[in-house]
């Protein structure tokens, strides 16, 4: 069998994008929780990317040995219907980020599905009609009368899903963790990459996204507590730096004291329902949780204070609830190096 | 006819996609850098001893065999070869202190940074830079042909040593800890492995060792960011 240099290039593209994509996937299936949507989302993603390499790997192969134009066919289908659902699992992934809302998600998932219900058809369409793409008697690929069309609806995902990130930006003024540009551009330059050089690039990009996208979310869920749903402890050495360095002015502290671990789930249920939005709540032990808020009013603190209290008893929760609050002239740092002890993990 | 061959495209995009993934892992790693340790330095300098092997890489493969339109192409791939090796060897060697300061047990001290085990892998640094006159490692030929010399394999067995010493740390260290969501050895090892024996293995393949240290680095980044899921609160440990 003898690969031609095109051939060896591609291949060899393909094969690092699977190394990749391979290692990234076995370590976000032992650590990632799939409780979570957005890592149901992300899997599927890296799995199409996989797919996709093994399947250029394989029309490789094909096209060194002279093999059929339906194989070649077949595995061209695999390809784009793959990265069809990239596309869709991607505009997922960003509106689950922005909304963390299942509910939001399925509400809009029939209009998000039609697209990507007429990109599968079309393809399979396609593979009779060759009306998007087609494979020549010598293997090599063709684009058809309709794929411009094919491409401006499967980027259109994209497009939306950054329009949706900008707005929720421009919405929600304060720092969110959440950063598209940091796997976007790798993406952007992949695709860039193939479409000048015609080598497949663009699912290296892709891999190179992927790979930052989990790091991220590798370190925001390094912070979770994934039996309560809240920060861990190790979560306070990050605040302390926030609140070192005048990001996040701490003035207020309400901690709780459950009698029963085994009431745990249900307590942590109850505080997501009492506590507003700009509050951290903390798990810094095995029944003890801490509130930090940057308010500093004595009613507000005392109101969550007792809200919790109420709310807890009315479920038949046992729990100690204590508030403090920062003085006038004292230092945020300082009043949060006397009140939380710091977990060194 | 282009001046880039397929294997040069292919160099250029896999060493491209190394320096992007590095800059990506510099950026999510800089506040773990702030905390001033050692092993977070160490880990810094193999990014970017890796950043500089993948260009000094393309540079290497961009001018080989062009000297039907470049005459003096020889003089640049041998510059940029020679720092390509010149990097590697340090990669391993960084890789390896990395690797005794991060994997050992906590309050153990750093110890001398420059330890008799280094000895070989600064000869070998020698023996690269005195390679530009002797062709020990590799030459060019006047037609422009690229030959390995004779102590190409000694460069590699160098190489080697230093990452399975590296990787002996990162196993130790793995069989000490035992609970928690930390990531087996293999998965650090795998890349590197299946790269260089597909580099040798396949005529006229792109080179995979940047890309391959890259990948290396980032699984030991999400490591170190996983090793921080192991919380435990009193004596459950989760």
């Amino acid at each position: 069998m003898q690969l031609s240099p095109e051939i060896v290039a591609n291949v060899d593209i393909s094969l690092a994008s699977f190394l990749l994509m391979f290692g990234v996937l076995f370590m976000a299936a032992k650590t990632l929780n799939f409780k979570d949507m957005r890592s149901q989302y992300y899997v599927n993603m890296v799995v199409l990317i996989l797919i996709y390499d093994v399947a250029t790997l394989i029309s490789s192969f094909i096209f060194a040995t002279h093999g059929s134009v339906i194989f070649m066919k077949l595995v061209s289908l695999i390809v784009e219907i793959a990265l069809d659902f990239v596309m869709f699992f991607w505009l997922l992934f960003v509106m689950a980020e922005i909304y963390k809302s299942r509910d939001y998600i399925k509400r809009r998932l029939p209009m998000y599905s039609v697209p990507i219900a007429l990109l599968v058809l079309a393809n399979i369409t396609t593979f009779f009609t060759g009306w998007l793409w087609d494979i020549k008697e010598d293997l090599t690929y063709k684009i058809g009368g309709l794929y411009y069309v094919y491409i401006i609806i499967m980027y259109g995902y994209i497009v939306f899903a950054i329009i949706q990130y900008v707005r929720f930006k421009s919405r929600e003024k304060s720092s969110a963790r959440f950063n598209i540009w940091l796997y976007l551009i790798p993406m952007v330059c992949g695709t860039l990459t193939e479409g000048f050089t015609g080598y497949s690039a663009s699912t290296l990009g892709c891999a190179l996204g992927f790979t930052a996208l989990y790091m991220v979310m590798s370190k925001e869920m390094g912070y979770r507590d994934f039996e309560s749903g809240f920060y861990n402890p190790v979560y306070l050495s990050q605040l302390y730096s926030l609140v070192d360095n005048g990001t996040y002015n701490l003035s207020s502290i309400i901690t709780y004291k459950l009698s029963d671990p085994a009431q745990l789930p249900k307590f942590s249920e109850v505080l997501k329902t009492v506590l507003p939005d700009g509050t951290d709540t903390i798990r810094t032990d095995e029944c003890k949780f801490i509130t930090v808020c940057e308010s500093a009013d004595r009613g507000y603190v005392f109101m969550l204070t007792e809200d919790v209290s109420m709310v807890a008893e009315e479920a038949g929760i046992d729990v100690q609830v204590d508030s403090t609050i920062k003085g006038k002239k004292e230092l945020a740092a300082d009043f949060f190096i006397d009140n939380i002890r710091l977990r060194r993990n | 006819m282009s001046f880039l061959s397929e294997r040069d495209y292919a160099t250029l995009i896999l060493d491209g996609a190394t320096v992007i993934l590095m800059i990506i892992v510099m950026i999510l790693s800089s506040d773990g850098r702030k905390r001033g340790r050692d092993d977070d330095k160490f880990y810094f300098a193999i990014l970017i001893v890796n950043i500089i092997m993948a260009v000094s890489d393309s540079l290497c493969y961009v001018f080989e065999y062009k000297i039907d339109i470049i005459p003096n192409c020889t003089v640049i791939s041998t510059i940029g070869l020679t720092i390509f090796f010149l990097m590697y060897v340090l990669v391993m060697m960084i890789w390896m202190d990395y690797c005794r300061i991060r994997f050992k047990e906590r309050g153990a001290s750093s110890g001398n940074l420059i330890r008799p085990i280094h000895i070989p892998g600064f000869v070998m640094l020698l023996i690269v830079i005195i390679n530009v006159f002797t062709g020990w490692i590799f030459s060019y030929d006047s037609a422009g042909e690229y030959h390995r010399g004779i102590l190409y394999i000694v460069t590699y067995i160098v190489m080697a040593f230093y990452a399975i010493i590296g990787f002996v740390y990162l196993g130790r260290y793995k069989s000490r800890h035992k609970a928690g969501l930390l990531i087996p050895v293999w998965v650090y090892l795998l890349p590197i492995v299946f790269g260089l024996i597909f580099s040798f293995s396949v005529q006229g393949s792109a080179s995979f060792a940047p890309i391959c240290v890259a990948m290396s680095l980032t699984f030991t980044y999400i490591g170190t960011i996983n090793e921080s899921m192991h919380v435990s609160y009193g004596s459950k440990t989760k």
